[in-house]
């Protein structure tokens, strides 16, 4: 039977499409378009919209880990990012390909220097000798909004600034500058924050445990409020940006190369990388700030577990660091690693290694972050913010 | 009797008074009638009274194929990979030409006798159909009335502009030099 060719009967006829499908069908088949054409579909009707932004969807929904890299071309672009979705286990639900950050003014070469919840915090610098002109830019890579920031008033460590968002309490961001200490004790920590409610700078200062003078932070993470980051080889501190409390959080252990921290889970993850055995700490309270050895990981014995390719094994073990430890899954317990030209994941609870994106030319990871880790099931948007992270930036009085 | 190791047919009738005679076997692939069946509380003739004779048709094809396929799933080589081929291959021809209002209501057929396999690709053929529209060509497809009033729609299409764009690259600004 030729099924085109079928009229349809009075049940259907009469009725929009939509509603003879019902919610739960219409939620299915919503649950399963990718990312762009989903948010497209919000324009059709108010009941799709009300779907596409209910919390039974957006559970649905989520947004594979990604990251930028540095992709270093020589004679060339003096840097340039590449954007590669580290989706796992086959899916590829939720991935997001294609990103550019070309929309940006001065873009090759505005570089990359934090990233939270979904926005980017990028630096453009360019100095003669004697003059240096400089912009920050906050932007969502996906919507492609953007705003250029004022500089702040301190003009040294203009790379050291971090990002706070969090959509979760509120629409707004901050870009938090810390200045560098001058004194041989510090006891406080001068900082600089802008506020994308306000459009400005702010000075302040905040008394904090006595500590030795510390460079500027390259390294720190966003949650809570606090904006822990690592500057010191033995402690951690975390600066209450609201409050402007700071608090100081001794390491478990020594610090090492290539040492970073997480949130995995809404833990405080602490990754250690001390010759080749890896340690993976956690803080589950922020009341006490203990520490717990969730899991260690010999990288030899892994070696020699997977086929590497015959160069990389070689590479490995010439190189002392060229298979790291760079970033940790956000929900899963995972750790992200670096070879030469290949990236990799590590599952701890079945053990086993995995290859996720190989590149024909050197990575240089230093400049990575992972933009949209929050995946979409466990958001709980502030009532004021809009929907949905990819909008976010839109309320924001656009300068140019 | 001789009609006893025959197999036992079951018989559906669609919501417009068609009757269907199926083999228990085919009808069972459907949860919904698995269910009745086993509970043996089905009656003589099952009414299926939200599906129409053509989509019932359509329905009963997938059933008997899904039949096919697990008495002869031995027979092949390779079975995993070439079925998975094989499955997919099938399920696009299967949905072939189906247009949308006939999809709806197959989703809603499958929905209701609980047919996993035939709802998720539907589902599939669906989103397929819907993920290259714009959103009035889903509106005509769907017989959607947009409710909103033009600011409304405008806030909202502003709001998700960069769901609009087709060419990531479309809007490469000129950097100083």
């Amino acid at each position: 039977m030729e099924m085109e060719d079928l009229v349809l009967s009075e049940q259907t006829s009469n009725k929009s499409m939509d509603s003879y499908l019902g919610n739960d069908l219409l939620t299915e088949i919503l649950g399963r378009l990718p990312i762009k054409p989903l948010f497209r579909m919000k324009s059709v009707s108010k009941l799709w919209n009300r779907l596409i932004s209910s919390d039974q969807l957006q559970r649905k929904m989520r947004l594979s880990p990604g990251l930028f890299y540095r992709f270093l071309v020589i004679d060339c672009e003096p840097e340039i990012y590449r954007y590669v979705s580290l989706s796992d286990e086959n899916s590829d639900e939720g991935a997001i390909e294609d990103i550019s950050l070309s929309f940006l003014p001065h873009y090759p070469y505005t570089e990359i220097i934090d990233s939270c919840n979904g926005l980017l915090l990028l630096l453009w610098l360019e100095t003669d000798g004697v003059a240096c002109q400089m912009e920050y830019y906050v932007c969502n890579p996906l919507t492609k909004r953007w705003v250029a920031l004022p500089g702040p008033r301190e003009r040294v460590g203009f790379d050291s600034a971090r990002l706070a968002f969090d959509p979760t309490v509120s629409p707004d961001f901050q870009v938090i500058h810390i200045c560098c200490p001058s004194d041989q004790t510090v006891t406080s920590i001068a900082a600089e924050i802008f506020s994308s409610a306000t459009g400005q700078w702010v000075e302040s200062s905040h008394p904090c445990e006595p500590v030795p003078p510390f460079f500027l932070p390259h390294i720190s993470v966003f949650f809570n409020g606090i904006l822990y980051f690592m500057n010191l080889p033995q402690y951690i501190m975390g600066f209450n940006v609201s409050e402007g409390k700071c608090c100081v959080i001794r390491f478990p252990e020594e610090r090492r190369h290539h040492a970073f921290l997480k949130i995995c889970k809404g833990c405080i993850y602490f990754v250690n990388n001390d010759n080749f055995v890896i340690n993976v700490w956690s803080i589950e309270d922020t009341s006490t700030y203990e520490w717990t050895l969730k899991h260690t990981i010999n990288l030899k014995a892994l070696n020699q577990q997977v086929s590497l390719p015959l160069c990389d094994l070689y590479r490995s073990n010439i190189l002392h660091h060229s298979f790291y430890p760079f970033d940790f899954h956000p929900e899963r317990e995972a750790v992200f690693l670096k070879s030469h030209c290949k990236i990799f994941s590590y599952h701890f609870m079945s053990s086993t290694l995995e290859e996720l994106c190989c590149s024909e030319e050197p990575l240089d990871l230093e400049s990575h972050t992972f933009p949209f880790e929050q995946s979409v099931s466990t958001y709980r948007p502030h009532p004021n913010a809009l929907d949905w992270a990819p909008s976010l930036l839109q309320e924001y009085p656009m300068t140019q | 009797m001789s009609e006893s190791t025959e197999k036992k047919m079951v018989r559906l009738r669609s919501s417009d008074g068609e009757v269907f005679e199926v083999e228990e076997s085919v009808a069972k692939v459907a949860k919904t009638l698995q269910d009745m069946l086993e509970e043996d509380c089905a009656d003589a003739v099952i009414p299926i009274t939200c599906v129409r004779a053509p989509i019932l048709t359509k329905v009963i094809d997938y059933c008997k194929d899904q039949v096919m396929i697990s008495s002869s799933s031995s027979t092949t080589n390779n079975p995993n990979e070439r079925t998975e081929q094989e499955r997919k291959a099938w399920g696009q021809k299967f949905m072939e030409g189906v247009d949308s209002s006939t999809l709806c209501e197959l989703l809603v057929a499958s929905n209701f006798l609980n047919i996993e396999g035939l709802l998720n690709l539907g589902v599939d053929k669906m989103v397929s159909m819907i993920q290259g529209k714009y959103p009035q060509e889903i509106r005509d497809m769907f017989n959607v009335v947009n409710d909103f009033t033009p600011e409304e729609e405008e806030e909202i299409r502003n709001q998700n502009a960069w769901a609009f764009e087709r060419d990531p690259y479309y809007k490469k600004r000129s950097s100083s030099k």
